[in-house]
């Protein structure tokens, strides 16, 4: 019978030894206003999974969830790009020629401008993923405004559902 | 080598300790078992004594090596003065000759793969994170502090306890192989089972199926606990088997211990206490005898090992039995939303669709972390032997330990009913002992290393090879738990650079067991989900704070305002990151005589009014009619407008205003409010970075499979974060709070 009364004295002890939620607590100390900055909008490089995507690209890209790692853009995207550094650029985009839309076109050609400036013309014959790396003239870019870049598909793939697809894009900018 | 001979001792001294102890308890006792059975029980036994023990002493902050070893060394010199060592003489019969050798040849080339990995430096995933990490911070801690940040802290913890000992001699390896002594137990007893029941051929089977299954010898030779729990739970069978046949009196405290230390070893096994009494009960009754003293008695003796890890939940973080009930045991460091989340998840281990599950947990074994082998795809079969007297209790204790196994679909969390279900199908081939020998030499091949790939998927939890080198040590270390533990190298990072007095913050586990510094993980308590909340309202576009939810109303002296919840969204938790008062157009300045309440959640309704963006007041519960925030003031005020600041992922509306006059009444001041949006200003990540570290974390660690990644990487400064190492695709920052 020890053993209970041990047993039962340990119960009560455990019973009354729960924590009790506070009744009411006071107004906290207040978190003054900070003056920081934010990081500016968009900076030379991108992946389609930036938090800031948003901010890079100008038009013809498919709205895609805030995390996808890559958009299907239209006929002809384009997006905004900083640069601080114009010298010794060189232009970097990975983006897939999709074999359902390829199918569809037949070969494909891609014009890359910078700019405004022809920067590369490529034509697709295979489906999968592509890369494009190339020198950039440094006349060509522009320091502390926005540096252009777009691309433009010769033929647009239809889906069953009546959209319109170029290409799939997963990162482009500029890398020295 | 000096290694391997500190790893040996600290195993042969965990083993000695623990038999010892359960020789004289049985001897105590009284009760008589055969040869071959009594040592395994015994250890049982021991190991339930020695653990408790080891509670008490890291009660007291008494966990130092010259303790443990002199304790040991204490027990091992009574053991030698009482005889503990020397065993029965009365044996079972003899084994059949065959049975003789394939048990032998199987146990010593499964025995050469197991020893070898148990004595290779631990790489198993819960063994590094938190098996050992908690053992390892006991032991550096001396005994048990608060541990609010970890989840894992408050299960029951006895096979810790049972590594503190080896541990301080031989580390980690020695600790894993405490762990392995249950892996061979288990069998064994199995085995005797059969003997003494006179079901050879069955036992013998059962035994091979168990010993050999991959994810047991996985999970066996790893810091764990599972094979412990099965072996607790199976000796509380066994020896209620014995007690049906005896009726002796002294079994029911090595019931009641065993019963006890069961659900000291893991919350899961809790049904060993009222599958004994209950067995207990039924028995008396039947015979007309009174029941409810040895019933009792039962419950009073598994009280002592249970009791102890429920007061020291209830001390330390608030609820006996975190952290789960958490509805009924409502606390500040797990949130019930999280509870009903990690149920949720435990219960699917994502897969789509459950009937796939026999095929997962016997062939397959990568979504659930493990297979038994593809022969226990026919153990359901044993329900065919219900017919069969003998086979009933094994079928229902099967039935009955199977019962948890929903609420975590983990392949390991069915080895507490295995033994049961094994024995149940073993049964049905007692009179054929050919396929008996046949069917547990398949299982044996078709579990050996080589191969499991010619059936299982690709990346499944399962022993490898033998690793000589690394089981001996002549590899180093660090190289081997490298090269087969992803992320190790930024533990060891941490190690490093990080003081042993800070705290680094991150979305995953490390392997804390071979790190210093504490850890906070995101998911593991309610103050790491605060930390992510915090972190991710300065980003994610659905937790940025720019909503404005506006009450207006005609001007009123109130003493209290509450704002109370409407709706009934099960998806959707309530928060606020700021709840303002507005009179004429000026905010009604914050005093601190004013009371603020909220129910639930009580712990953390200042963050509704600490004037920051990047902190919410949250229910961390569905939203549900009833719920409320509210201010009392120390006399009437006037006011005529309440604005909150919310974040987008909460839905507009369901939500009303009361405030109270200064006789008590109440008015419905407004349930129409206005939604609107406002930019979020800039500093918020800043913002964020000084909530956390005034949350007490210095270092902020970041992997690219983690949400916000690429915004660390490419603005670290805007965070007030340094870049202090990078190791894969891991970064370790640290806070500075510094503007950019």
């Amino acid at each position: 019978m020890s053993t209970m009364r041990f047993v039962l004295l340990l119960t009560i002890i455990l019973i009354t030894a729960c924590s009790k939620a506070p009744e009411s607590a006071s107004i906290p100390s207040q978190q003054q206003d900070i003056r920081a900055a934010d990081p500016p909008a968009v900076g030379r490089y991108v992946n389609m999974e930036d938090p800031l995507i948003k901010e890079y690209i100008v038009s013809g890209v498919v709205p895609a969830h805030a995390e996808a790692q890559w958009r299907w853009t239209q006929a002809n995207p384009t997006f905004r790009f900083k640069l601080k550094k114009l010298e010794n650029m060189r232009f970097h985009a990975d983006f897939t020629i999709n074999p359902t839309a390829l199918t569809a076109t037949g070969p494909v050609t891609i014009v890359w401008l910078i700019n405004g400036h022809e920067l590369a013309k490529e034509t697709h014959t295979k489906e999968g993923f592509k890369k494009l790396e190339k020198a950039v003239p440094a006349e060509w870019l522009k320091s502390d405004v926005e540096n252009i870049v777009s691309a433009t598909i010769d033929k647009i793939y239809t889906s069953p559902e009546g959209e319109k697809y170029g290409f799939i894009i997963s990162n482009l900018g500029f890398i020295d | 080598m000096s290694q391997v001979l500190y790893i040996l001792l600290g195993f042969f001294a965990s083993l000695g300790v623990n038999f010892v102890i359960g020789q004289l308890l049985l001897r105590r006792l009284n009760i008589q078992l055969f040869r071959q059975e009594q040592p395994a029980i015994a250890i049982v036994l021991g190991c339930s004594v020695w653990s408790l023990v080891m509670f008490l002493l890291a009660a007291a902050h008494l966990i130092h090596k010259g303790v443990l070893v002199g304790l040991a060394a204490a027990v091992m010199i009574i053991g030698w003065k009482f005889k503990a060592f020397v065993l029965p003489t009365q044996s079972f019969p003899p084994l059949p000759k065959t049975w003789k050798y394939v048990l032998g040849i199987i146990a010593a080339v499964f025995g050469v793969l197991y020893i070898s990995n148990a004595m290779a430096p631990e790489i198993s995933p819960d063994g590094m994170a938190y098996h050992l990490g908690l053992t390892t911070r006991y032991y550096r801690e001396h005994g048990f502090h608060p541990i609010t940040t970890n989840m894992y802290a408050s299960l029951s913890q006895a096979m810790e306890m049972l590594f503190l000992l080896p541990y301080s001699i031989g580390r980690h390896p020695a600790a894993a192989m405490t762990h392995m002594i249950f892996l061979w137990l288990l069998p064994w007893m199995i085995l005797c089972f059969g003997r003494r029941n006179g079901f050879v051929n069955a036992g013998a089977l059962a035994a091979v199926l168990i010993f050999c299954a991959p994810v047991i010898g996985v999970d066996g030779i790893s810091a764990y606990n599972d094979l412990a729990t099965a072996s607790a739970i199976f000796t509380v069978f066994y020896l209620v088997q014995l007690w049906k046949q005896q009726r002796q009196a002294s079994l029911i405290t090595a019931i009641g211990i065993t019963a006890g230390f069961a659900f000291a070893l893991k919350y899961t096994a809790f049904l060993a206490l009222p599958y004994a009494v209950v067995t207990i009960i039924k028995e008396l009754y039947r015979d007309r005898k009174p029941w409810f003293l040895p019933a009792a008695k039962v419950v009073a003796i598994a009280s002592i090992f249970i009791l102890p890890w429920m007061i020291k939940n209830t001390l330390f973080v608030g609820n006996p039995v975190s952290p789960f009930l958490n509805s009924i045991f409502p606390n500040h460091n797990i949130h019930i939303w999280f509870e009903a989340s990690y149920k949720r998840n435990m219960s699917r281990y994502g897969m789509e669709n459950l009937a796939w599950i026999p095929v997962e947990a016997t062939i397959r074994g990568d979504k659930l972390g493990g297979l038994l082998g593809p022969v226990f795809i026919l153990l359901p079969l044993g329900l065919l032997g219900f017919r069969k007297r003998a086979a009933r209790p094994l079928i229902l204790a099967a039935l009955l330990f199977t019962l948890p196994y929903p609420a975590n679909v983990g392949t390991r969390f069915l080895i507490p009913s295995a033994p049961f279900w094994a024995l149940s199908f073993a049964m049905l081939l007692e009179s054929v002992p050919h396929l008996a020998l046949a069917l547990a030499l398949i299982h044996a091949a078709l579990s050996w290393p080589d191969a499991i790939p010619l059936y299982s998927a690709k990346y499944t939890w399962r022993l490898n090879r033998i690793p000589w080198k690394s089981s001996f040590h002549i590899t180093d270390d660090d190289y081997y738990i490298g090269r087969n533990v992803g992320g190790y190298a930024m533990t060891r990072e941490i190690e490093r650079v990080v003081p042993m007095d800070k705290t680094v913050f991150g979305f995953d586990q490390i392997q804390e067991a071979y790190s210093k510094p504490k850890f906070m993980v995101s998911f593991q308590s309610a103050h790491g989900e605060i930390i992510t909340d915090i972190f991710h309202s300065a980003l994610m576009p659905a937790y940025l704070s720019t909503g404005r939810t506006t009450f207006n109303f005609p001007s009123q002296k109130l003493t209290r305002i509450r704002l109370v919840q409407t709706g009934n969204l099960p998806s959707e938790k309530w928060s606020m990151a700021e709840f303002r008062l507005f009179s004429q157009r000026s905010e009604v300045p914050r005093l601190p005589s004013w009371k603020l309440r909220s129910s639930p959640n009580p712990w953390d309704v200042q963050m509704a009014f600490d004037n920051s963006p990047v902190t919410r007041w949250s229910s961390w519960e569905p939203k549900r009619p009833g719920m409320f925030i509210e201010i009392q003031f120390p006399s009437p005020q006037l006011v005529d407008q309440v604005v909150l600041e919310v974040s987008r992922d909460q839905t507009p509306g369901f939500m009303a205003l009361e405030g109270y006059d200064q006789y008590g009444n109440k008015y419905v001041l407004s349930n129409t409010p206005k939604e609107s949006v406002i930019e979020a200003p800039e500093g918020w990540r800043l913002l964020s970075t000084r909530a956390m570290m005034a949350r007490g974390i210095d270092y902020f660690l970041i992997s690219e499979t983690n949400y916000g990644y690429q915004d660390v990487k490419k603005n670290a400064r805007y965070w007030g974060m340094e870049l202090i190492a990078v190791k894969g695709t891991s970064r370790l920052y640290n806070l500075t709070g510094n503007t950019p």
